[in-house]
């Protein structure tokens, strides 16, 4: 009986009715964001930079077979996918322009590994959840030119999903910040902030010692409570407030690019279905009087889909746990994850390519990798072990090496520690396999005190 | 809310309470300061004076040019290596903005230089200034000029020859006079950039990409890297870091005028010089900063200490090889190994221990990152 009234308290939750303003809002925020974001991705020469000239490509596992585009191929790419930004926020041919949306931005994001952003993983994300949304079904050109019939109310879970998703972002952000560099050290805000005591205003306060630990900690709590803070109807207002704060801050501190105010867009949507309707009502006059229900099939597939979603969601952050070694210095289980600005690392990482007829070559990073790849590259070994093949496969076939084995030798300084070897010169990574088993040619991190 | 509110007015009052009783302050540092006095008290002197050196070069090419005698090429022998030793003190800064943008060190210094195409293109008259400029960066520079003006096997008698008797003897004139207007082009260049950039560059306090922290730390670790590779490794048969059996005596920079070492050790002094920040008079430096953040090395020391003194580790090591390089490498390659291997340490320093500490990137790229 109890478990009755629970489930249906939970059913009822889920798929009252509630007003669609919060997710046609969420739509055209969002999409103008989507769509500011691409444009200056072009505008600022990175399509190129990151897309075209590079000789190679980091691949994530098991989709090593995605490719950029040839020639001017992936400015296509970005037209489709500014264009199709530009209908989702305007509600023109949604369901197909959010679908394009969702398949080219993640298309872009597999191509390499070298930018993988948190903040494009959450778009990535959001963009797929749009796909499925009748976002366009209130406040857009579809309503208006017939393409689809107006609603104004949709069934709860349709928001929910959307909020849940940023609630994780922060929460995972804020877990993956209790760990002893940064609660403990203040690391690596202690660098960061310190490199930036010449700022007007608040620079001077990054002088003082304990201006880090304050920063870390506030950071840490904010990441981990916001979502609650935000949904509750009475501290809502102060959370965004807060949000705004936060994200403006942290954008004007870092070179963290659109980051910042996607998350202040995104965050808009825990807002009241009255407040938003008030907004909405300020740039669009609804044809419709009367309250129209849209209850879509709600089939036990998608249920099952949804929930699978989000358990993964929750799994992927503590795969980590599965490797030996800390975290922070091998870098495996490290992505989607949320774990933002968690880490100064850097590493000075050379190869060198023998084979047993006694050929011997030392490689000059740059003169295969772009600059921002080479840095990516130095500090993460599942990116150091595909440029070992990569290495190799280039010099049995192009310099006519036999059987090329690779040798790294590394060294690399975390968060504030001093420099230490990374990788054991001694194996030839030639042989290692890439894959998701722990990697055992990464030497222990030296704790020192 | 309540509760981060509460934390958050709480922060700001506790940091305020600090500021009013504050036990150390580092701001005090000027990092403004430190940038003007590598502009002013550095790079600039060390640009200007190279400049003056390459005068004087000019000059005794044209009293040799006039007078083809050994006494006139022996003062163009000498006038080139001041030159050559003057230039020592600004590869440092190749890759700050100026220099990165005229490609100056390419333009300069690359070594080995390829004699046989030198010859060719000396036999065949091209060398105008203007084709000079064209060429790659093995086929000028000073160590053409050197592979001109020097060597281990000829008299001096027969290196005049080249200029007098040879056949070719006025295209040997021309593509020395061409290579040596090639170096003061780009000098006269890197001066005139400098003054419209000095003013960027010392109000770019950032560890961005293009702020001043990042080009000097990338600057002296790249010029660190130069060393080890191109000055110690590749004569002593280093390819990387992996020795390898062939060794390449004449790839040693300044072979013919037999001067390596004593480069490696203008370049180790510069680079200490322009760590502390001691030009004309000593201003603040790089290693004044590191010293206030006091951070541990990979050496168990304080970051600063540790990098001046792995600095002269290696210049102790340098004199071990001295006076010739390219025989230390035939005949006692244990010390240029050694060599080698502290140069090595003090590259880890520069490239890991010195941009972690500073948060720089040590690859300079305008990027978002999270």
């Amino acid at each position: 009986m109890a478990t009755n009234s629970v489930f249906s308290k939970i059913q009822s939750f889920l798929f009252r009715q509630t007003s669609i303003a919060p997710l046609a809002s969420f739509r055209v925020l969002f999409g103008a964001m989507l769509l500011f974001s691409s444009i200056r991705f072009v505008a600022k020469g990175w399509v190129s930079l990151l897309y075209i000239q590079p000789k190679l490509y980091f691949p994530y596992e098991g989709f090593e077979f995605i490719k950029p585009l040839s020639g001017n191929g992936m400015y296509a790419v970005f037209a489709i996918m500014i264009t199709a930004a530009f209908c989702i926020m305007t509600g023109f041919l949604y369901r197909i322009a959010s679908i394009l949306f969702f398949v080219f931005f993640t298309y872009v994001e597999l191509t390499d590994k070298t930018n993988y952003l948190n903040h494009y993983y959450f778009v990535s994300i959001i963009s797929l959840m749009l796909c499925f949304l009748p976002a366009n079904k209130y406040a857009s050109l579809d309503v208006k030119f017939g393409i689809t019939k107006a609603v104004t109310h949709i069934p709860n879970w349709c928001i929910l999903i959307i909020q849940l998703q940023i609630g994780l972002v922060y929460f995972f952000a804020g877990v993956a910040k209790i760990n002893p560099d940064w609660l403990l050290h203040a690391q690596p805000l202690k660098i960061w902030l310190k490199s930036r005591d010449y700022l007007p205003v608040i620079g001077f306060l990054f002088d003082y010692k304990i201006t880090p630990y304050l920063f870390s900690w506030f950071g840490m709590l904010f990441d981990i409570s916001i979502f609650f803070f935000l949904l509750n109807k009475q501290t809502r207002t102060f959370a965004y407030i807060a949000v705004v704060v936060f994200h403006l801050l942290t954008g004007w501190l870092f070179q963290i690019g659109v980051f910042p105010y996607v998350m202040i867009v995104a965050t808009w949507i825990f807002f009241s279905p009255s407040f938003h309707q008030k907004i909405l009502s300020v740039f669009y006059k609804a044809d419709v009087k009367n309250e129209i229900h849209y209850q879509p099939k709600f089939i036990p597939f998608w249920l099952i889909v949804i929930s699978m979603h989000f358990i993964i969601q929750i799994i992927l952050p503590f795969r980590y746990l599965a490797y030996p070694n800390k975290l922070f210095w091998t870098e495996q289980g490290y992505r989607f994850s949320w774990r933002v600005m968690l880490m100064e690392k850097n590493a000075y990482t050379t190869f060198v390519v023998k084979d047993r007829t006694g050929k011997i070559a030392e490689i000059r990073n740059r003169d295969y990798l772009t600059p921002q790849q080479e840095k990516q590259m130095s500090t993460q070994p599942d990116m150091i072990l595909q440029f070992a093949h990569f290495l190799a496969k280039e010099f049995n076939q192009k310099k006519g090496f036999k059987d090329a084995e690779v040798y790294v030798e590394s060294y690399a300084a975390l968060n504030g520690h001093p420099s230490q070897p990374f990788i054991d010169n001694t194996i030839d990574l030639a042989k290692q396999p890439v894959n998701f088993a722990p990697k055992k040619w990464i030497l222990p991190f030296q704790q020192q005190q | 809310m309540k509760k981060i509110s509460s934390i958050f007015i709480l922060s700001i009052i506790t940091v305020f309470i600090l500021s009013c009783g504050k036990t150390e302050d580092t701001d005090s540092f000027g990092k403004k300061d430190m940038f003007i006095n590598y502009a002013d008290n550095l790079i600039l002197p060390a640009y200007n004076n190279y400049g003056t050196s390459l005068s004087a070069l000019q000059t005794t090419l044209t009293n040799f040019n006039t007078s083809s005698d050994l006494s006139n090429l022996s003062a163009l022998q000498t006038a080139f290596l001041n030159a050559y030793a003057a230039w020592q003190s600004c590869e440092i800064y190749s890759q700050t903005v100026p220099a990165d943008e005229i490609m100056l060190l390419e333009n300069t210094n690359y070594y080995p230089c390829r004699n046989d195409s030198i010859e060719a293109y000396i036999s065949r008259n091209d060398n105008s200034p203007s084709s000079i400029n064209n060429k790659v960066k093995s086929d000028k520079g000073f160590a053409a000029i050197e592979y001109l003006l020097f060597s281990r096997t000829l008299s001096h008698q027969q290196i005049l020859d080249r200029f007098t008797i040879n056949a070719n003897a006025a295209s040997y004139k021309t593509y020395l006079a061409s290579l040596i207007s090639n170096l003061t082009t780009a000098q006269t260049e890197i001066i005139s950039k400098w003054s419209t950039y000095r003013d960027i560059y010392i109000n770019s306090l950032g560890t961005d990409a293009a702020g001043s922290f990042s080009l000097m730390v990338n600057s002296i670790a790249q010029r660190t890297d130069d060393l080890k590779r191109m000055q110690i490794g590749i004569p002593a048969g280093y390819l990387g870091n992996v020795a390898t059996v062939n060794i390449i005596p004449a790839a040693s920079q300044a072979y013919y005028s037999n001067n390596s070492t004593n480069y490696m050790l203008l370049t180790l002094n510069n680079m200490k010089d322009v760590l502390n920040g001691k030009g004309t008079t000593d201003g603040k430096g790089l290693i004044d900063y590191i010293r206030t953040l006091n951070v541990v090395s990979t050496f168990g020391g304080n970051l600063a200490d540790d990098i001046l003194s792995q600095i002269d580790v290696c210049i102790t090591k340098v004199n071990e090889c001295a006076p010739d390089y390219a025989a230390t490498v035939v005949s006692n390659k244990a010390k240029a190994d050694a060599l080698f291997l502290e140069t090595k340490k003090l590259l880890v320093l520069m490239k890991v221990d010195v941009p972690s500490a500073l948060g720089v990137s040590i690859t300079y790229t305008d990027s978002d990152g999270d």
